[in-house]
């Protein structure tokens, strides 16, 4: 028998459809029960997969259909009755995933909800009036490929760009982009790169005292903080986990914070620390999807309208390749 | 004759009370409590016990009289002087009836709390009263709907009814308690019940009744039979309100009027008419603090009525964060009432928690309003007036934004409160130039340019779906209310300023001090910092004040900026363009 299905239809159906963002309501209306029954079975099944709450059982779920998946096969209850081991620790779903593939993977489409330049940026330049012109648009890509990258803990590509060139140019032009780029080579122990990067950095906030633009001041703290983790000094990644916790304050740079936070505890192999961290990125990601929905941006859901019984797969491929063009 | 001295003196003070009414709603709070103090330092001289029931009843109808016109913060020092009394004495009936005013009183300014203990201790005084337990009763009924508990507050008007029944005559307390009931009744969704409470209340009517019961009946009346579809039925009770209202002439009576004839228009399909009705009672209301949770609720309700989703939103925001929630919180912090007032706070929390989710579904994607570039520069045009570069607001609402992401709003919630904040002064457009000129000469003038230009500022910017131009229309309106509500307009007080507004007045005061706007002498950072401090509680919210310099130090540290550098203006140019900035983040 294929492992895939040793699943029954209803379970698959219910994985698929929470995996489209879709309420206990909504499963109920499309399988036809009741909304009390369907709580009960959605309780059945995350028991029967070994996790607390929705979001792990979709994480669950998404490992599962992808063919590489390190992690263990499905089980339905087992024969015998006992209860089947969990598939994932309960408790750190996303961090576990994150821990297992990379933060980039395991953020999947929620990625976007995070760092700069993302949906939110995006959702403030329509309440600016401000149009996203060819600039914008090469800046955003050039961002968005040091987060990924970040995320990936991909410290190649930060050597590469270095080895080009094209890192002093970029760090002259964005300091956000600077930093992300500072922390990369920091991570990948590229430390004369790093500080060659961090210098242009600092001399572009000295020539910003003296002119009219501002300092990059807290890209500077931020990139400090890294190179001083790096070493193996706690009072740097005390002031990073600062940054990675503090409120009310540019989000987008807090998470960047979170994102390298989470790299040097891997790099560390302090993996509960990593966990959490992830975890936490995954939250604010969550927060920030909310967020926009109060505003009545929804990026993700407009293209996940449901569909007919049935069509599901070709739906979450819908939905992936629509957050990918984006 | 030396025997009746307080009784006199508390009689004077009922008639130049009662002579104020109509101004009575208006007038200084200074005014308000240089009447009362002869009257509490009689109560607090020793009275000849046949004396004390005599001053008690006037002192009561006082408070009564205070508590109509929405000054109960003042009516509180009498009453207290006179429950102060009444213990000493070991009066009961004085007791009695002085705790129950104090806890009318406190449920009034919104402390349920503090309210309910009043009550007990009435209750105590009261005994074997049945026609006066029975008012303390629906009197806790009222504090439990001040806190939004409409389960609560049912449970006790149906005990007070119990007291009552088989009682001869027709007690007035019966008819309030129903008339409350009813309303209890439609706030938790039961119409049907809440309008054989009401058809009761009205059948149990009698000569003597308060006419501030039977206008509440009427309003009552009128939102349950439009709940039930019964639109033309309900016309009659909205002109008998009307009337009784202009009768009263008092700023409750003036809402729930307006409440009536809005519910009765909306029904009819008149929106607009509603909502500018509406609105009116919320800027009264805004000074009854009882009275602002159920007109916000029902502004809400009209503004989804009207598909104004994201107005209706804003509303529900405010009644969850600033009138709901500090109540709640007051009565959870009472041990005694936690474990009573638990599952049902939970349904009303869930009732709001549903709006909210429904509203948020049926949201469109907010754009920037139209015509907002032309409000910019009329905003830049009308602060040009007071100084010569006419950044003021632009500055004002860079630190505006900063302030509110700084009190946890969210991100875009506080980009589009910072952009509100840009055009704070745009109805100084309207204040001739020869007046702003004098500023400082005066109070008077000072004062009236304030109310010229709020008024104008909300006048220019009314009529406006945008939740932006709304947002700002609001912060137009009460961004010089003082926290303590000695602002204008005055009288509306801490929380019930909204919060956009409260932010606007830090940031625009800090900017005053820095800039020197007002011809006095430029004030480096910190300095402008200690000066809001000194005013946190009196003029600003101290909470606000405590995020803004934690935020303006955090920054400038970052920025690696003087604070206490004498001119302090070019490096809080530096800070306002950081601000300001983009860099891929909001």
């Amino acid at each position: 028998m294929n492992k895939a299905t040793t699943m029954d239809t209803r379970s698959e159906r219910m994985l698929e459809l929470l995996a489209q963002g879709a309420s206990a309501r909504v499963l109920a209306e499309q399988l036809g029960y009741s909304e009390g029954t369907m709580r009960v079975y959605l309780h059945n099944l995350y028991r029967a997969i070994g996790v607390r709450n929705k979001t792990e059982a979709v994480i669950w779920y998404m490992n599962r259909t992808r063919e590489e998946s390190p992690l263990p096969p499905p089980r339905a209850a087992a024969p015998d009755g006992a209860p089947p081991p969990p598939s994932i620790p309960v408790g750190h779903g996303f961090g576990e995933m994150a821990l297992a593939e990379d933060l980039y993977t395991a953020l999947g489409a929620m990625g976007s909800f995070v760092g700069p330049y993302g949906y939110l940026w995006e959702a403030g330049l329509k309440l600016k009036g401000v149009a996203i012109d060819a600039k914008l648009t090469a800046q955003r890509a050039q961002s968005r490929l040091l987060w990924r990258a970040l995320l990936k803990g991909d410290f190649a590509y930060a050597k590469m760009l270095y080895d080009d060139g094209a890192a002093a140019r970029i760090a002259a032009e964005s300091p956000t982009d600077g930093a992300m780029i500072a922390c990369l080579l920091t991570l990948g122990g590229f430390s004369t790169a790093a500080q060659k990067i961090a210098a242009s950095l600092a001399e572009k906030g000295r020539s910003a005292a003296a002119g009219k633009a501002t300092a990059p001041g807290r890209e500077m703290a931020l990139v400090r903080a890294v190179s001083q983790a790096a070493e193996g000094n706690e009072s740097g990644t005390a002031a990073l986990y600062e940054a990675a916790s503090e409120k009310g304050r540019a989000p987008a740079l807090k998470q960047l914070a979170m994102a390298t936070l989470f790299q040097v505890y891997r790099v560390r192999k302090e993996l509960d620390a990593a966990r959490q961290t992830a975890d936490a990125l995954w939250a604010e990601a969550e927060a920030t999807r909310q967020q926009l929905e109060a505003m009545g941006v929804r990026p993700l859901s407009r293209e996940a309208a449901l569909p007919p019984v049935g069509a599901g797969e070709q739906a979450v491929a819908a939905l992936r390749k629509a957050a990918l063009a984006r | 004759m030396p025997l009746a001295k307080g009784v006199d003196a508390a009689d004077q003070a009922l008639e130049i009370l009662q002579s104020l009414e109509g101004h009575l709603a208006a007038s200084e709070p200074a005014e308000v409590a240089r009447v009362l103090e002869p009257v509490i330092e009689h109560v607090q001289s020793p009275l000849d016990p046949a004396e004390v029931h005599a001053v008690t009843e006037v002192a009561v109808r006082i408070c009564r009289l205070l508590h109509v016109n929405g000054r109960s913060r003042e009516a509180l020092v009498l009453a207290h002087a006179l429950l102060a009394r009444g213990k000493e004495l070991e009066d009961t009936l004085v007791v009695k009836r002085a705790a129950s005013a104090c806890g009318l009183l406190y449920a009034d300014i919104g402390d349920v709390v503090s309210a309910i203990e009043h009550f007990v201790e009435a209750l105590r005084a009261a005994k074997d009263d049945r026609l006066a337990s029975s008012g303390i009763w629906s009197n806790i009924g009222l504090a439990m709907g001040v806190a939004a508990n409409y389960e609560m507050a049912s449970r006790c008007y149906q005990r007070a009814l119990a007291i009552l029944e088989g009682m001869p005559g027709r007690p007035t307390a019966r008819h309030s308690a129903l008339s409350n009931l009813a309303q209890c009744q439609f706030e938790t969704g039961a119409y049907e019940e809440g309008l054989v409470s009401a058809y009761l209340a009205l059948q149990a009517e009698s000569e003597n009744e308060d006419p501030m019961n039977l206008l509440r009946l009427r309003r009552n009346l009128v939102r349950l039979l439009v709940a039930v579809g019964r639109v033309e039925d309900a016309e009659p009770f909205v002109i008998e309100a009307s009337i009784l209202a202009q009768g009263l002439r008092t700023p409750r009576a003036a809402i729930a009027a307006t409440i009536a004839r809005a519910v009765y228009d909306l029904a009819r399909g008149d929106t607009d008419v509603a909502l500018t009705r509406l609105d009116n009672a919320l800027a009264t209301a805004r000074e009854v603090p009882a009275a602002l949770r159920e007109t916000l609720a029902c502004v809400a309700r009209a503004e989804e009525m009207a598909g104004h989703s994201e107005r209706a939103l804003l509303r529900v925001d405010e009644i969850m964060d600033h009138v709901y929630g500090p109540a709640v919180e007051a009565a959870r912090r009472h041990i005694e009432l936690a474990s009573l007032t638990d599952r049902s706070r939970t349904a009303v929390e869930q009732q709001t928690g549903q709006a909210r989710a429904r509203l948020i579904s049926r949201l469109a994607p907010r754009a920037r309003p139209d015509g907002w570039s032309a409000l910019e520069r009329l905003g830049v045009a009308a602060t040009m007036r007071m100084e010569p570069t006419g950044w003021h607001g632009k500055r004002v609402g860079a630190l505006s934004k900063a302030l509110a992401m700084a009190a946890g709003t969210d991100p875009l919630q506080s980009l589009e409160i910072g952009f509100a904040c840009e055009v704070h002064d745009i109805g100084m457009l309207s204040v001739p130039e020869e007046m702003l000129a004098k500023r400082g000469v005066s109070a008077d003038i000072e004062r009236s340019v304030i109310e010229r230009h709020v008024k104008a500022g909300a006048e220019i910017l009314s009529d406006d779906a945008h939740p932006r131009i709304f947002l700002a229309r609001e912060v137009v309106r009460y961004h010089h209310a003082a926290w303590d509500g000695n602002g204008y307009p005055e009288r509306v007080a801490g929380k019930r300023i909204p919060f956009a507004a409260r932010a606007c007045a830090v940031a625009d005061a800090y900017d005053d001090l820095i800039c020197g706007v007002h011809g006095t002498a430029p004030a480096s950072m910190d300095d402008a910092l200690g000066q809001l401090r000194a005013q946190a509680g009196r003029r600003f919210d101290p909470d606000l004040v405590d995020r803004f310099e934690s935020m303006i130090r955090a920054e400038t540290d970052d920025l690696g900026l003087d604070r206490a550098a004498d001119s302090g203006m070019e490096n809080f140019q530096q800070l306002v363009t950081a601000l300001q900035e983009d860099r891929g983040f909001i």
